[in-house]
This record gives structure tokens, sequence and C-alpha cells, in this order.
């Protein structure tokens, strides 16, 4: 598959890493050029691989595949411009898998009605936190 | 809604208790603020990503039957109208048009310098030209200018002759000395 994901943090890291040992095509986009570091060095000089940008601009998401994306994961730590990029690929560019990281659940509900699929970050983790701590 | 506490607080000792501060696109603070009970909300920060998300918060979340927003980047209208926001001024839309409605119309010559002092212009014949509709030979031209072409708009060359007749929209293209240009201009593009 074609994946692109956008934000290279700690999760973005996690997701590429995991993609691509799988065999799959992954580019990443940041914002912060010096966010690949957290990748393998052979990724890091893969051509095309990683890509810095905000991933919000039309011709730069173009330019990072997206017309052949398969799945298009926005997982920076702004909701907002995670929600704009991944309704963008959604919308305008048709992707026909795209997943959203919202921090806030209230926000993340309703990107989910809207059809959007969204994850948040703070509901799973407490979640998991819960299940370890109750009995 | 403003995240600057300083502007929210100058607001405040102006007209009362009218501003919150906080991010706009954070449903707490659309709670705060009475979004619920809202009939038109307006978004209008420097970043469409915020502007989006509280709009469709207030749309999504709090059901506002209106909602208004700024786009700074003009690629974003398609998007936002496709999402439903109701009312998408463009800040890039508005600059330009209202820079256009400064700028004298373009310029319709276009003049490249040839050897002896001289200058090629090829200039159109504007649509309320005096010269539109006469012949070659009724035009005064200024001095040491020849015609060399005549370019009509469908692309054909009509003949340089003195019964030819301009039309609006004709390209002429002439020779003339570097100074008469603005004259020749002024000839072919005059009211008539």
């Amino acid at each position: 598959m074609n994946v692109i994901v956008m934000g290279c943090g700690r999760i973005g890291t996690q997701i590429v890493i995991a993609l691509w040992k799988e065999g799959h095509n992954v580019t990443v986009l940041d914002s912060v050029g010096e966010s690949f570091l957290s990748l393998p060095k052979e990724l890091q000089e893969l051509e095309g691989a990683t890509i810095v940008s905000d991933g919000i601009l039309e011709e730069e998401l173009v330019e990072a595949g997206i017309q052949d994306a398969d799945v298009f994961v926005a997982v920076s730590n702004r909701d907002n411009r995670n929600a704009l990029a991944a309704q963008k690929a959604k919308h305008i560019f048709n992707v026909p898998k795209v997943v959203c990281r919202v921090g806030d659940p209230e926000r993340q509900e309703m990107y989910n009605r809207l059809g959007l699929a969204t994850v948040s970050s703070t509901k799973v983790t407490s979640a998991l936190i819960l299940e370890a701590v109750l009995p | 809604m403003d995240t600057d506490g300083k502007r929210v607080d100058e607001l405040i000792s102006h007209f009362g208790n009218i501003a919150i501060k906080g991010d706009g696109s954070e449903p707490s603070i659309q709670t705060a603020a009475g979004v619920a009970r809202a009939d038109i909300l307006i978004a209008t920060t420097s970043t469409d990503e915020d502007n989006l998300a509280a709009c469709q918060l207030a749309k999504h979340l709090f059901d506002v039957p209106k909602t208004v927003t700024l786009i700074n980047n003009p690629e974003d209208e398609n998007l936002f109208d496709i999402l439903g926001i109701d009312v998408i001024v463009s800040s890039t839309q508005l600059l330009l048009a209202a820079i256009e409605e400064e700028l004298p119309a373009h310029s319709p010559a276009h003049v490249l310098p040839v050897r002896g002092n001289r200058e090629a212009a090829a200039i159109e014949i504007p649509v309320n030209s005096g010269v539109a509709g006469k012949k070659l030979s009724e035009i005064q031209l200024p001095p040491e200018t020849n015609i060399v072409a005549i370019v009509s708009r469908d692309g054909t060359l009509k003949p340089i002759a003195d019964d030819t007749y301009l039309e609006a929209h004709d390209e002429v293209v002439a020779v003339t000395v570097a100074d008469q240009a603005e004259a020749l201009l002024e000839v072919l593009s005059r009211e008539g």
C-alpha cells in the first residue's frame, strides 16, 4: 500500500516504522526536519520517504503522492491541523482510507459522526490505564 | 473568544463582559461562551485549520444555524464549501480585488526595443477605440511610424492597405521611433 503519514512525533514514528517493516511504501511529513531523526537511518535516507511539510498545502500533499495514496494518516500533535489535512485527503483527494488523530474526546466523536475515522489518544490511553488500575 | 488574554482584557474594559479568553475551537470554551445559544458563529483567526474546527464544532456540536469563516489560503475554499461552512470569506481574494481596483487597466501594448532607437509595439484595439471601424487611410499615425502587421481576433493577418478596416480586438504591430510609442498607443486606443 501507498501510505502517507502526517506528523513524525512519537506516534507517527511508531506507525511509520511498523508499516515500513511490513513492506509498505511510506511517505512521512513533518513541519520540522529534525523530527525525522527518530526514524531508522535507512528510512531517513530513502528517496521521497520524508518530506518537510505541515501537510495542509495541496501542492505539498501532491508532492507526497496523495493522488496515488491508499491510506492517509494524520497523527501530528495538533488536532485542528490533523482534522484539516485528513478532511482534505478524504474530500479533495478521495484517499480510500483516512485516519485522523484527535486528542479531545468530544471533538473526536463529532468527527466520527461526520464520517471521518478518528482516534483519540487521550481516550485510548486513559482506557488502558483504567484497565490496568481496576481489578 | 481569543487566546490572547491582553486583548480579551482590553475588550472587557471597553465594552463590558463580552469576551472570553481561550481557544475557540475547544468545546469547553464554546460552551462557556454560550455558542449553543448563538444564531451565528464567525471565525476570523489567521489559521484556517482553527477556523474550520471552530465552525465544525459550532455547527455539529452546538447546532449553530450559520457559520461564517475567514480563510487565509484560497485553496481551502473548496474543502470548506464541501464541509458545509455557510459563508467563506477569502482574505487573499479580497486583497487581490482591492489591489486590482487601484491598478490601471492592464496596458494593451507590448513594446520591444529595435535597433536605431526604434520600438516595435503590439497594440490591441480596445472596444471603445475611435479607430475601430475606420480605414487605415483615415488614421493619422505619429511620424516615422509604420504598421507592419494587423492580426485580427481569430489570428488571421489583414493586408496593410489603405482600404483595410481596423476593428476592435485587432492587434496592430508597428515600428515607431522610441518616443512615439506612447503617441501611437494614444492614437489607436483613444475613445471615439
